[in-house]
This record gives C-alpha cells, sequence and structure tokens, in this order.
C-alpha cells in the first residue's frame, strides 16, 4: 500500500507523495472571475439531464441502468446508496478543549484522513459559489451550506486496473466507483470525528453532494485544470483518482494553489482531445465559461458516450491516455520532475508518451469479468472496449 | 526483481496479483499449529472475553467500560460508527440465475483476490471453510448458528504503521487502529459479498460487529499467517500481527490456498518479547498446551480483556502487537531481515536481541499524530498523560464461569 510511503515523521512532511516540492500560487492557473461566478443547478449536470430525457428517450432509459449493467460497479454504488445516509449527524454540545493552532489542526486533520488511507488530502476556505444551488435529489430541493472549510480526500482509481483497460470496455464504471465508495468511506468517518470535537461537519461524497468538487480541489492545492474540461489533474496520480469532500467550521489553516506548468503542457499535449472516443474534448483553446476561463468540453456528448456506451460500462478514455496517468515508479518520477520544471520538455510530452506506447490496453493486466445484466440475467456481452466506439 | 518496490501488484503476472511476495513463501498441507479437527469444538461469540465482559462476568466496572472503551476516544468512536452502519449488509438477495463465469476455480481465485486487491485490501486468501470456524451461537441474538458455506475468503487490512511506530501500544490510539481495520476491511467484505451474490451464489460478509464466523483458524488455513505466542492471534509474515481481518463465506467455486510455514513456531519458542512487555502479564512464557483440539501458547483472557476494556490510560491496548519483531514496514532493510528469519533457523536465536539492540518497541513521540481527548460523561476532556499502566482489574462474581487461560 502506498501508505508506507508517509512514514516521514522527522521532516513534518506526512503527505504520501512530495507535495512540499510543488510551487504554491496565490491563485488557481486558471483565471476565475470570483463574483462572476454563479452557483450550479445539480439538476443541470449531464447525467441529471440524461436522466430526465434532455438527450432523448434511449440515453434516458440507459442513465438508469448504466452503472447496474455491471456487477462490479452495481455493488459499489450500492455501498455508495448505504453511505448516503451517514453524511451528517449530532455535534456534540460542547468543543473539545484542543488547540487553537489551526496549522496544527490542519496538520492534524490530515494525518487522520491518511490513517483512514486517504491517498491525497488539501484544505480551502469553501468557495460560495461551490455550493450546489438546488440538489438534484427528492423534487430539487435550495441547497444551503454555511461552512467555512473544505477539506478535499482524493482516492486512487487503481493504477493496474488503468494499465489493463482501454478506457470504454466493462470496469470503466466501476474505477469510479471505487474511488468514489472509497473516499466517501474515509470523509464519512472524518466527519463523524469532527462532529465529535464539537464542529459541525458534513460529508459529501458521489450519491450525497451539497459541493461542485473541482474549485474546491483547485483552490485546496490537489491540481490545475486541465484540457479534459470540467476535471482537476493531480501532479501525482494525474486524473486518475476520485475525490469525497468534508465541509466543516472546525478552524483550518488552509493549503494554497499549486502551478506545475500544467496549462502550458495541456496547450501543447492534446492527446485526450485526439483520443477521445466522442469528440467530447477541445483541441483548441480555452474559452470564459461561467466566470472560469477552461478548455471547454461538450458535456452532452460526454454523457452520451459514457451512459450510452454499448461496449462497455460508462467511460474513462481521458483519464487512460493522459500522460499523467502513471504508476509511482523511480523512472515516471524523473519524468514527472521534467514536465513540472522543464518547460520545452513539455513539447516532447505527448511525443515521448506515445513513443513508448503508452496508452494502450495491457491484456496481460486483465482481471475483471465482461458482463452485462440484460433482462434478468448476466450475459457475456459480444462487443468489449475498442477502437471504434459504439455508443448510444 | 523489485527490491524498492512497496507494492508487488503491477509486476509480473505469473506472481498472482498479491501486493506481497506471497508467492516466496513454503506452503505446507497442514497448519504448523497442531489441529485435531475432530476435536476441536465449535466456539459460542457469547463466551468471547468482550461479550463476558459486557455480561458482567469480570464485574461492574468492567461491564461499564464495555459500553465506552471504544466511543470514549473520537478516531474509534468514528470508525465504530462506520462499522455499525455495516451490520445490516453483510447478506442480502441472491441473483436469480447463475452468471456465465470461467469454469476454472484458479481463473475465478484469482478473479477474486483482484477484486479485493483493487478495493485496497492489503492481503487477501482462501480456504475451505472449516465447520469449527462457525460459531455455536449469535452474541446478539443468543441463537445456533448455521452456515454451511463450503469456501472462505479472508481480507485483511494494515493497522498502520507510521501511527504504531509512534505508540506505546496502549495509549489512545490504539483502539482506533483496530477499528480502521475493522471497518476498512469489512466494507471490502460487504462489497464483495455483494458482488458474488449478483454472480449468483450465496455470499454472506463477516466483520467485526456482525460475525457467524470465528476469524483465526480461516486464515492459518488460508495461509495469511501462523499461531503465535500472543495466544489466539495469527502472524502474517508480512505484516506481522499488524492487521484485522473480515471474512466473506460463499459457494462461488474457488480454488484454495495451502498453509504456509515461515518458521514462526521456532521463532516465537525463542522470541518472547510480547510475553516480556505485555502490560497486563496475560501472554504465556512457557510451552504450547493443547487447547479445544489446537496445540498452542496459551493467554489469559481474563487479563487481556481487563487490560482493553479497563484501560484508564487509553483506549484499549495492542501492546503484542506494537514490540512485536516482526511488525515493521516494508523496506528493502526490514524485507532482508524478514528473509533471514524465514530462512536461516540460526539467526532466528538473535532476532529478539537484534530487535532490542535497534531499539524497535519503543514510542516515537515525533510520529504521534493523534491528539488525546477522553468522552468524559458526554463531553471530551483532555486525559491526564501518562505511561502508567493502570486498568481496571477484573473481579469476581457470582456468575463468572470459571474457565481461564483460554
Amino acid at each position: 500500500m502506498i501508505n508506507h510511503r508517509r512514514d516521514r515523521g522527522k521532516t513534518g512532511h506526512s503527505d504520501p507523495y512530495p507535495v512540499h516540492t510543488l510551487k504554491r500560487v496565490d491563485r488557481p492557473t486558471t483565471l476565475i472571475l470570483d463574483d462572476q461566478v454563479k452557483r450550479v443547478d445539480e439538476r443541470e449536470s449531464g447525467f441529471m439531464r440524461a436522466g430526465r430525457g434532455d438527450f432523448g428517450p434511449r440515453l434516458k432509459k440507459e442513465y438508469y441502468r448504466f452503472v447496474q449493467k455491471h456487477p462490479l460497479s452495481n455493488a459499489l454504488v450500492n455501498m455508495g446508496f448505504h453511505l448516503r445516509k451517514v453524511v451528517d449527524g449530532e455535534t456534540a454540545s460542547k468543543a473539545a478543549a484542543m488547540t487553537d493552532d489551526p496549522a496544527w489542526m490542519a496538520g492534524h486533520i490530515k494525518e487522520t484522513a491518511y490513517f483512514l488511507r486517504a491517498d491525497l488530502v488539501g484544505i480551502c476556505k469553501l468557495p460560495p459559489y461551490s455550493v450546489y444551488s438546488h440538489s438534484a435529489w427528492r423534487g430539487g430541493y435550495e441547497l444551503e451550506l454555511n461552512h467555512q472549510y473544505a477539506i478535499a480526500i482524493l482516492a486512487d482509481q487503481d493504477t493496474r486496473t488503468e494499465m489493463a483497460f482501454d478506457g470504454r470496455d466493462w470496469i470503466s464504471n466501476s474505477m469510479s466507483f471505487m474511488s468514489y465508495t472509497v473516499s466517501g468511506f474515509i470523509a464519512c468517518v472524518l466527519a463523524d470525528y469532527i462532529r465529535q470535537l464539537g464542529y459541525p461537519a458534513r460529508a459529501h461524497h458521489a450519491l450525497n453532494y451539497y459541493t461542485v468538487l473541482p474549485p474546491i480541489l483547485l483552490w485546496a492545492g490537489l491540481g490545475e485544470m486541465c484540457r479534459i474540461g470540467d476535471i482537476v489533474l493531480n501532479p501525482f496520480l494525474g486524473p486518475r483518482f476520485k475525490a469525497a469532500i468534508v465541509t466543516t467550521d472546525l478552524p483550518l489553516a488552509v493549503d494554497k494553489p499549486i502551478d506545475f506548468g500544467l496549462q502550458d503542457f495541456c496547450s501543447k499535449c492534446g492527446k485526450c482531445a485526439r483520443e477521445c472516443p466522442s469528440g467530447a474534448i477541445s483541441h483548441g483553446d480555452k474559452v470564459m465559461h461561467n466566470g472560469y476561463e477552461k478548455w471547454p468540453n461538450d458535456v452532452e456528448k460526454c454523457t452520451a458516450m459514457r451512459v450510452g456506451n454499448k461496449a462497455g460500462a460508462g467511460c474513462g478514455t481521458c483519464i487512460k491516455v493522459c500522460p499523467w496517468s502513471k504508476p509511482y515508479t523511480y523512472f515516471h518520477r524523473a519524468v514527472n520532475w521534467t514536465m513540472r520544471h522543464v518547460p520545452i520538455a513539455r513539447r516532447f510530452g505527448v511525443w515521448g508518451d506515445d513513443l513508448m506506447g503508452y496508452g494502450k490496453p495491457d491484456p496481460g493486466k486483465k482481471w475483471w469479468l465482461d458482463q452485462e445484466w440484460v433482462d434478468g440475467e448476466l450475459r457475456v456481452p459480444i462487443k468489449k472496449g475498442g477502437k471504434e466506439p459504439d455508443y448510444l | 526483481m523489485r527490491v524498492f518496490a512497496s507494492d508487488y501488484r503491477d509486476d509480473d503476472p505469473a506472481h498472482g496479483p498479491d501486493p506481497f511476495p506471497v508467492h516466496v513463501l513454503k506452503r505446507v498441507d497442514r497448519p504448523t499449529v497442531r489441529i485435531i479437527d475432530d476435536q476441536v469444538n465449535r466456539v459460542d461469540e457469547r463466551e468471547s472475553g468482550f461479550n463476558r465482559a459486557r455480561r458482567g462476568d469480570f464485574g461492574p466496572k468492567l461491564q461499564h467500560e464495555m459500553g465506552r472503551f471504544v466511543p470514549k476516544f473520537p478516531v474509534s468512536g468514528a470508525l465504530s460508527f462506520m462499522a455499525s452502519a455495516l451490520v445490516n449488509i453483510v447478506d442480502g438477495k441472491v441473483a436469480n440465475s447463475k452468471a456465465p463465469l470461467p469454469e476454472d476455480p484458479v481463473a475465478m481465485s484469482r478473479h477474486i483476490k483482484e477484486f479485493a486487491y483493487f478495493m485496497r485490501a492489503d492481503l487477501v486468501g482462501i480456504c475451505h471453510l472449516p465447520p469449527y470456524a462457525v460459531y455455536s451461537h449469535s452474541f446478539s441474538t443468543g441463537e445456533p448458528i448455521e452456515l454451511t458455506h463450503k469456501y472462505a475468503i479472508a481480507i485483511m487490512i494494515d493497522q498502520d504503521w507510521k501511527t504504531f511506530r509512534g505508540s506505546t501500544g496502549h495509549d489512545w490510539i490504539s483502539g482506533s487502529q483496530s477499528f480502521l481495520s475493522y471497518s476498512t476491511s469489512g466494507f471490502i467484505a460487504c462489497a464483495l459479498a455483494d458482488y458474488i451474490r449478483r454472480l449468483g451464489y450465496p455470499a454472506r460478509a463477516h466483520h467485526a460487529r456482525n460475525y457467524q464466523v470465528l476469524v483465526p483458524p480461516i486464515l492459518v488455513l488460508a495461509g495469511l499467517g501462523e499461531m503465535c505466542r500472543i495466544g489466539d492471534i495469527v502472524l502474517n509474515p508480512f505484516l506481522g500481527p499488524r492487521f484485522k481481518a473480515a471474512i466473506v463465506t460463499t459457494d462461488l467455486p474457488l480454488a484454495v490456498d495451502k498453509p504456509i510455514d515461515f518458521g514462526l513456531q521456532d521463532f516465537c519458542n525463542k522470541c518472547k518479547k510480547c510475553a516480556r512487555e505485555c502490560p497486563s502479564g496475560s501472554i504465556s512464557d512457557g510451552e504450547k498446551v493443547m487447547h479445544n483440539g489446537y496445540e498452542k501458547w496459551s493467554n489469559n483472557v481474563v487479563k487481556c480483556t481487563s487490560m482493553r476494556v479497563g484501560n484508564k490510560h487509553g483506549s484499549s491496548c495492542g501492546t503484542c502487537i506494537k514490540v512485536c519483531p516482526w511488525n515493521k514496514p516494508f523496506t528493502p532493510f526490514h524485507r532482508l531481515i524478514m528473509w533471514t528469519m524465514r530462512n536461516v533457523p540460526f539467526a532466528r536465536r538473535l532476532g529478539v536481541w537484534g530487535d532490542d539492540l535497534l531499539g524497535y518497541g519503543k514510542a516515537e513521540e515525533q510520529y504521534k499524530w493523534w491528539y488525546d481527548l477522553e468522552d468524559v460523561d458526554g463531553q471530551m476532556q483532555i486525559p491526564p498523560k501518562s505511561r502508567d499502566v493502570e486498568f481496571y482489574e477484573a473481579q469476581p462474581s457470582e456468575n463468572r464461569s470459571e474457565r481461564s487461560g483460554s
């Protein structure tokens, strides 16, 4: 387990990756006009629109089975549903007599999350625009959340599986939901711990969100916005993770955003745009969108591919092919360092990645079973990923 | 060869998907602890040390402490809150029809292990479910238990090396380390059992808050460790005793693992560090004895339970885990020592001497990351700092059973 790398008590760095080597900046590397960003309505997300029928009746029907159609992602989302009820609870009536040093407290909260087997943790002030305006559940009620801080917990989607899959075969959804439930599990325990200390805290995970994740990840120094679009890319995990959040009023010192040269890298690489099976990722420049200057992505095409994939369950091709999505070995750490520090090397990033053959599935590592739930029984599907995408 | 790897999962597919090099271990037909199968009686869950404390067998003070020794510290409180959320999801409906699966049980075993490792399990092993590993009666209902599943899948979770470095073994974090591993392994077991039921085979998860099986015989038969001097505990060659396990029992046809022999019976014979350091004196420094059909080192359940439940300067106790020379990180240096201890019988004489010489087993303050707190009457307070060992001793009571040394 990665957690063995955390054993660096003497240097004071508790993180399992060398985040202390990253360059910190005052503002995220993506331009955000704070006063122009509107709160997002959860009902308007791509998945919810597919479920509502905005993308046609066939995708509406598929929306209700695209996670459940594979038994592994179905078991994982079922765990997520069980975690839905344990995100919040009673706060202890009196705050525990603890330190008033928010820096110590932030270090303690991170250590607790790493003890609970998180892969990376970051803390920021909760930006008001990262709270959804309306929930997608139970009729779409209005959301209010006044917590001051957000703690983001990252869970890796698993290197070995990522090396084995082709990005859009039958394991893709399971990788997402493994990380959703694992990070959600940690967030629910951490929120309960903080409530016992006498401060309100709520966990937010894939089956029960009040918050939009990307701005929190940016402000907490866990990554930069990337070409994929609405996704944050971490320097050590690449885009190969999912996150859960704990929002709280426990006084904490916050992390600062990071700059590892990704805006420059993504403007040169473009591998995700080249490989995206639905053409949802832009080859062009950034545009202004809801107060963010970011690469646009076509939510409708992306959702159609993920929900309507006929040859697999879900899609994570952009995660699969991204040159930053690599195991944490000495070789890849050296390349990773070079890409972060040597701007000229970024021109050769995608060329070297293609040359080494990355981005292709490794059948020797494939461990899952291709299965599809059709008409009340599991069958072996005829189509399994492949070069030519096939979706509704 | 990956000398510097901390994770073997991405290595040669011929070795299997395990994150530790289990393929180098010597496999044997029978466990290294003698088990006389037809003399082992099924155990009644109501007679475990904790449940006897809960019943009042050890006196009213320990009965009271039994209700608070986990939630009195907020980290273990939060983790047991999560474990409680897993109580009712161990079993469910089995799919009506069986999924088209590979007929080779070896391929299925590998697949099941891969899924558990995908869910971040630290080690997984599979065995036939021995009938004597099923509890005779449930503690929560008092009802007799019938469980006829053929196979048991054991899922192990590390209790975190870094935290053990900072701990004395009997301070405030000890119970949290247990419950980290209980609830995390339980979480994986519940998802795995759900997955197997969706494939059309019955499967039930067993975790600390909802067991129908006794874990140690399953771990031994699944090749995840040998019985050790600590008593009722199984010791793994890579994690030492620093883990907890959850089980999935099922009828899905699987290939089973074989027990392992890494020289531990010889090592424990010579080392005795746990017996020397045990704060309550529960661990024997003598020879093995026959107990319920097992030839094993005895331990004093009453004293051990009293120390864990009644610990006045901490929450629970894991001193035996802390001080065990096998409790080490998976670094090249320690892997070399572990290899030597497994393969060179003569070196085992020097094991405990070298471990003491290098200063292992002491708490290192700079690694302590938790904050000492104690819930007293609904209010979190800072407990007085003390490294003394003090615990509520078991008091004789009228209905106390006379069994001891079990």
